[in-house]
């Protein structure tokens, strides 16, 4: 991924400086990783108070033999978001530490909608993966969606990367094949 | 950043504020502050480095590869040598680690000189400096050897609660990494990490 400056991740939950160099290498990461799976600015950004919020929780056990920060990131970010959906189905109410969408002013809120319309194309790509497999619909977001490379995507779902390769080829003529502009799709979200 | 980022790390950071600290243990030994080099004078080491260490701190250590392909370990504590040197061979790079405490300083039992000392103080000027190091003092002590072909230097440094030192992507897989502890009767100690070349 790219090239971020080594952080202490293990400590950001509990030292301040560690934290925010930890934010600021990732702000993007999280906030375009929101942004390919919601459209509501409002929500996107209660989101990605959310996913910080979280990764300060589990900081603590955060493993750097399993993988960069990036992915482990991402990793919470999924969990985060997916927690997001399943709550919303249930229809529970929402009762958040920090409500990001209150920090919203009017150049925030624009720069949020702008992320959301660049990654419309990773949003239809995101939808069309419902056909797949809880398991294997997990492996193509990190891999086609949010750019995790197999091995890093592969050890975050405690798979071997052989077998990740397998399952990703699979998955991708799956979803060719029930979604007409999928190929261009999965080309175009990646660059 | 525009207001909602800058107004959302500001929460943030008082979240974090308001997590308490890891515990420190509350150890008995109130000695800190010591280390133990040896220098290459016989077989083994060529490029290594020798850095303080406290042994209060909890938790164990961190092994970090970093996109560029550098591999940063962080000890905090002494204890999993297992662990570590596990986490290390899975980034490619054949670590042996051994925290026998108290144990002879490498290069003792084989003719080597040991120097030693204690890096307490407040003068750099008093601590001996081994054949090709250098030594700072107190907080960031790093030490470093040369002469092990064309394998980088360790550059270790050690802060109030770990040690930290990073290996180049070069040279990762190249050769064998001892990381040992040392020390005396009087249980002063130091951490080493050298090439063995």
């Amino acid at each position: 991924m790219n090239n971020s400056p080594p952080t202490d991740v293990a400590g950001i939950g509990t030292d301040a400086a560690a934290f925010t160099s930890f934010y600021l290498t990732h702000l993007e990461l999280v906030q375009r990783f929101v942004a390919r799976r919601v459209d509501d600015p409002y929500l996107a950004a209660d989101l990605t108070a959310e996913v910080f919020l979280a990764a300060i929780e589990a900081a603590s056990s955060y493993r750097a033999d399993r993988g960069v920060p990036e992915a482990w990131l991402t990793g919470v970010a999924r969990n985060v978001v997916n927690n997001e959906f399943r709550r919303r189905a249930r229809e529970r109410a929402l009762t958040r530490r920090i409500s990001g969408r209150r920090l919203l002013d009017g150049d925030s809120l624009t720069a949020i909608e702008e992320r959301i319309d660049v990654e419309r194309h990773s949003r239809q790509l995101y939808k069309a993966l419902a056909t797949l497999s809880t398991r294997d619909r997990a492996l193509m977001e990190l891999v086609a969606l949010d750019g995790l490379s197999v091995a890093d995507a592969a050890a975050q779902l405690g798979m071997k990367p052989g077998t990740a390769r397998v399952r990703l080829h699979r998955s991708r003529a799956r979803v060719q094949s029930q979604l007409p502009d999928a190929a261009a799709l999965l080309t175009e979200v990646r660059q | 950043m525009n207001t909602f980022e800058s107004s959302l790390l500001g929460e943030l950071q008082e979240v974090v504020a308001a997590n308490p600290r890891p515990q420190t243990s509350t150890a008995t030994r109130t000695r800190k502050w010591a280390w133990v080099a040896a220098p290459a004078g016989v077989a083994a080491a060529a490029a290594g480095v020798f850095a303080t260490f406290a042994l209060q701190a909890p938790g164990a250590y961190a092994v970090t590869k970093q996109a560029d392909g550098v591999v940063k370990v962080k000890i905090t504590h002494l204890s999993d040598a297992s662990g570590l040197q596990k986490a290390l061979k899975a980034d490619g790079i054949d670590a042996h680690v051994d925290y026998k405490a108290g144990g002879a300083a490498p290069g003792a039992s084989d003719g080597g000189r040991v120097v030693s000392g204690t890096v307490s103080g407040t003068s750099a000027d008093q601590a001996p400096v081994p054949p090709g190091g250098q030594v700072m003092n107190g907080n960031g002590a790093a030490f470093a050897q040369t002469g092990c072909g064309d394998l980088g230097l360790l550059t270790v440094s050690s802060s109030e609660d770990a040690v930290t030192f990073n290996i180049p992507a070069k040279d990762v897989g190249k050769a064998p990494l001892y990381i040992t502890m040392s020390g005396d009767q009087a249980g002063l100690r130091g951490l080493q990490a050298h090439w063995a070349c």
